[in-house]
């Protein structure tokens, strides 16, 4: 009797579990672009006018431009992510993952007198060099074969200074938008 | 014809971009970088007094110094140097002056050569040592060549030094040009 009982609570609960609707997130595919780190012209002095340049690698070119103490230069990075999802149609094979990047141009800041435009820019990807703002450019990653993959690129640029009379801190937002165009 | 003539009219970044407009949700992102940079005024440096060791006499046969201290005051003759100037004027010693101007808040350095040859004006002349050139910042004081900028961006220092007159020094007037430097840091 115990054992029929028993038999029947098993039962109970196979079916009560094979009833249950598989509770599965449908996660489309996607990608993410996110700022690591911000291009930085350091801390500088100039007379009048002057530029300074800071190439995708960190070198640093001044014109016009006399670094003070405490002055760090640095490029701007930003990190792509791709996501393929967990639908079924995207299995694991490896892919080649084509996603374009477009910059925009930033505009001219003033503060305090002090005018600071940002132009020339140039990335470390290869085959891209210069950034075009408006324009877009590519970036692959290869031999994607896990859910999510990214890459990493650089971006450097030049700063032209115009200086009335006291010093600023200049901060200007360098806007990157990313699309998908491949995944195969 | 019409609908030619519309996609003549694009624009070109719209043409640049059609990969965008087309993509689907979640496969296109936007992210908002960061371009930095601080600009620093530059240091304006105004020579307010100069250096003076005053009017000297040497005893005879005697060599001797004259010390005149970054801060005002600060005095003394040394060996057979005597100070013949004894009221207010042109002659009394005082330490140089300079005023400042920069960004508030900074810390700043000034740098002076090791020693300094003064030259007399009349033919002949021997040239006298000047050395031990020491700084006073009103900011720091005891930090010797370092100050800080006040919030208004300015300060003020003093150089002193040491003038050495070896015996038998002729009578003339002996003048030297020191270069200050002064920088960030």
């Amino acid at each position: 009797m115990t054992r029929r009982l028993l038999k029947a609570a098993l039962a109970g609960v196979v079916v009560g579990v094979s009833l249950a609707p598989p509770v599965v997130h449908s996660a489309p595919r996607q990608i993410t672009v996110s700022p690591d780190s911000e291009l930085r012209f350091g801390t500088f002095l100039v007379f009048g006018s002057g530029a300074r340049v800071v190439a995708p690698g960190g070198a640093t070119t001044n014109v016009s431009i006399f670094p003070v103490p405490g002055d760090s230069t640095a490029p701007a990075r930003f990190t792509v992510t791709y996501d393929r999802g967990n639908n079924a149609a995207n299995n694991r094979r490896p892919r080649t993952v084509e996603i374009e990047l477009v910059m925009s141009q930033p505009a001219p800041v003033t503060v305090n007198g002090v005018t600071g435009r940002v132009s020339a820019f140039n990335t470390d990807l290869p085959g891209v060099g210069r950034i075009e703002p408006g324009r877009a450019f590519r970036l692959t990653i290869p031999n994607c074969q896990t859910r999510t993959c990214s890459a990493s690129f650089q971006i450097g640029g030049r700063i032209d200074v115009t200086r009335q009379a006291n010093g600023a801190e200049l901060t200007i937002p360098l806007m990157m938008d990313a699309v998908l165009i491949s995944d195969g | 014809m019409r609908r030619a003539l519309a996609c003549l009219t694009l624009p070109v970044g719209a043409l640049a971009l059609p990969t965008l407009a087309l993509a689907a949700p979640g496969e296109t992102s936007t992210a908002s970088g960061t371009v930095s940079a601080t600009v620093v005024k530059p240091l304006v440096l105004e020579p307010q007094s100069d250096l003076s060791f005053g009017a000297v006499t040497l005893e005879a046969r005697g060599a001797g110094s004259v010390t005149v201290g970054a801060v005002p005051g600060a005095i003394s003759h040394g060996g057979a140097a005597r100070p013949i100037c004894h009221g207010a004027g042109a002659c009394d010693p005082h330490p140089a002056r300079f005023s400042l101007r920069g960004e508030a808040g900074r810390d700043y350095q000034v740098q002076l050569p090791p020693t300094l040859t003064a030259f007399g004006g009349k033919p002949g002349s021997p040239s006298l040592q000047v050395e031990s050139l020491t700084v006073a910042t009103d900011s720091m004081a005891g930090a010797g060549p370092r100050g800080r900028l006040a919030p208004d961006g300015s300060d003020e220092f003093g150089i002193g030094g040491t003038v050495v007159m070896p015996a038998g020094t002729p009578p003339d007037t002996y003048r030297a040009n020191v270069t200050v430097l002064v920088t960030y840091i």
